[in-house]
């Protein structure tokens, strides 16, 4: 099913980045299946990062082709490729801390008829259904992810795993077609890891596509269908975890350096 | 009251209603969207200039008020309430012109600079080109609106253009706050708050600045034209890049981001703190009562910054009414959505 063109959702082809001297990414490729999560893994300075810069266009790639649904997406700004449906989290927590945690999920709500000049002097009769709307789905979501205790808080009073969650709350307040999440563990605190890992198995089991850097490779392993293993810019391998567990290179990049 | 006293009295509630709308048009920038605009001053000087061109008539010998004496590089007649609107306009204008310039390719304190530097050209410029606006000396004898139209004595004049000021004070409130309560006002804190998570979620940033910068040009320029219609006289010393910090400071003082806190950061600062250096006993040499002014406001604002960085009356936390029907607790006040029925 994964070599079925239709159903992948995202593919990257030879891509590319040098800072430099320094070639970042080499020649990466990989693609992502309709449905499915990716896993992104690797040791520190593999790439990882950048790789999911490029996709979300917050680097420009020196060559290669990234195509969101069969349309070519490198070179477009971050904004235009998240209006597109793929939307992204950062490896460090980039809430909105001055505003609450319903107002940073509302801030996400897509294409808001009370963002424009026009719908914003027409008032609550143009905008305030789609608000009243967009204010039950953040708090089911704050339901679902237990969290709903905090809507009033401000999200820079939040603890660093709170932050982690109300990012990744945040990105499905945004109805993405592809989510990219930059380790989304790190930070969580142990107790509520389990929590984030199950709702993102049903996230996936709704049909959400999504790609997942993470060092904790067991959820990786529990979560993602594909694994692609970086090292010193390249894919060294891919395939299920349990494959690409034994594989001798990764072992040797895991633990070797 | 006594004549002087009225005279007083009036000159205050003008400034205060002016600079109530200069300060709304400054938060918006610099208290909503995060744009430290350090040439706030030059907008508001764009309006008052620009209001003047369009009262004095022509410039040359066949004009009363400009023969002789001062000089500039056009002018025209327009009815009231048209110089207002054209000055207006005039701020927003200028804004678009220095916003695509600056706006898109620097950031934080880099940008800030930029702005300043911005100021000091604006005053060079006009300060040294006497063909211009009449350089140093400024444009004087500027007329108030609908002063012959009204045929009221000046005390009476006065007053009204009080009403005058109020309402537009009133007007601009009234806009900046279903601005900055919509969704669109939070879209524009989340360029303040962190402008890659804005991008991230799909918000055209640089639109969004665009917009804030725009508006609140629109405002200054309105607030110059209000001022010289009333003291009917501007010129380079009434704006000089200092000016500008007493906004910012307002700003900061009344509460970064809230149109309430502006309100009462004008009263604190340009009204209290700027009036009350006058009663100050006699020290020293006279030049001292501007000097105390600027080292009030820098206190001031050392001061909030470091003690209660939300100002006074800090942007209000927003809650949203439950649609399921719940009690809600005594003294919340809720706002945004309505149970749908």
């Amino acid at each position: 099913m994964r070599d079925r063109p239709g159903s992948r959702l995202l593919v990257v082809q030879n891509l590319r980045r040098e800072f430099g001297g320094v070639v970042a990414v080499d020649d990466v490729s990989f693609s992502v299946p309709e449905g499915s999560i990716v896993g992104l893994i690797g040791p520190n300075g593999a790439g990882k990062s950048t790789v999911i810069g490029m996709i979300a266009g917050a680097i420009l790639p020196t060559s290669g082709s990234i195509q969101l649904d069969r349309a070519e997406i490198s070179g477009l700004s971050p904004d235009q490729i998240a209006r597109g449906g793929l939307i992204r989290t950062f490896q460090l927590s980039a809430e909105f801390p001055r505003l609450t945690v319903m107002q940073n999920l509302l801030a996400a709500a897509p294409d808001h008829p009370g963002e424009t000049l026009v719908g914003m002097a027409l008032g609550k009769r143009r905008w305030g259904a789609y608000e009243a709307a967009m204010v039950e789905s953040a708090r089911e979501l704050l339901e679902r992810f237990k969290m709903a205790d905090k809507e009033n808080e401000y999200a820079g009073e939040l603890s660093g795993g709170q932050r982690r969650l109300l990012e990744v709350m945040r990105a499905m307040m945004a109805r993405p077609r592809l989510l990219l999440l930059d380790e989304p563990t790190a930070g969580v605190h142990p107790s509520m890891i389990g929590e984030l890992e199950s709702q993102l198995a049903s996230l996936r089991d709704d049909g959400l596509t999504m790609v997942m850097v993470e060092h904790e490779l067991g959820i990786v392993g529990r979560l993602c269908e594909v694994v692609v293993v970086m090292s010193r810019g390249r894919v060294i391998a891919e395939g299920a975890m349990d494959e690409v567990r034994t594989h001798e290179d990764v072992r040797e990049a895991y633990f070797a350096g | 009251m006594t004549i002087g006293q009225q005279y007083y009295a009036s000159l205050l509630l003008v400034y205060l209603g002016v600079d109530i709308i200069a300060a709304l048009g400054l938060n918006l920038q610099f208290g909503v969207t995060g744009i430290l605009n350090f040439a706030f001053i030059v907008f508001q000087a764009t309006g008052a200039y620009v209001y003047a061109l369009c009262t004095l008539g022509p410039p040359g010998p066949g004009n009363l008020l400009g023969a002789g004496f001062q000089t500039y590089f056009w002018g025209t007649t327009l009815p009231f309430p048209i110089p207002f609107v054209v000055a207006t306009l005039a701020g927003a204008g200028l804004s678009f012109l220095v916003g695509v310039v600056v706006l898109p390719r620097l950031r934080g304190d880099y940008q800030a600079m930029a702005f300043l530097v911005v100021s000091l050209i604006a005053t060079g410029v006009a300060t040294n080109e006497v063909h211009f606006l009449n350089g140093a000396n400024g444009l004087s004898l500027v007329p108030k609106p609908l002063l012959d139209q009204l045929g009221l004595d000046l005390p009476d004049y006065r007053w009204f253009y009080v009403g005058l000021t109020a309402f537009f004070v009133v007007v601009c409130w009234l806009a900046m706050h279903r601005l900055t309560a919509s969704p669109l006002g939070r879209a524009l804190r989340t360029v303040r708050e962190n402008e890659q998570a804005a991008l991230a979620l799909g918000k055209d940033v640089r639109k969004l600045r665009m917009i804030a910068f725009l508006i609140g040009g629109g405002l200054a320029g309105l607030s110059g034209a209000l001022l010289v219609g009333f003291i009917s006289a501007w010129a380079p010393g009434s704006w000089v890049y200092a000016e500008t910090f007493v906004f910012i400071t307002a700003v900061i003082v009344g509460g970064f981001g809230s149109n309430l806190g502006v309100i009462i950061g004008v009263l604190l600062v340009p009204i209290l703190f700027g009036e009350a250096t006058r009663f100050l006993p006699e020290v020293g040499q006279a030049a001292w009562i501007d000097a105390g002014q600027l080292i009030a406001y820098g206190a001031l604002t050392l001061i909030f910054l470091c003690f209660r960085p939300r100002g006074v009356f800090p942007e209000r936390r927003v809650r949203f009414a439950r649609a399921v029907v719940r009690k809600s607790r005594p003294g919340v006040r809720t706002r945004g959505s309505s149970p749908p029925s």
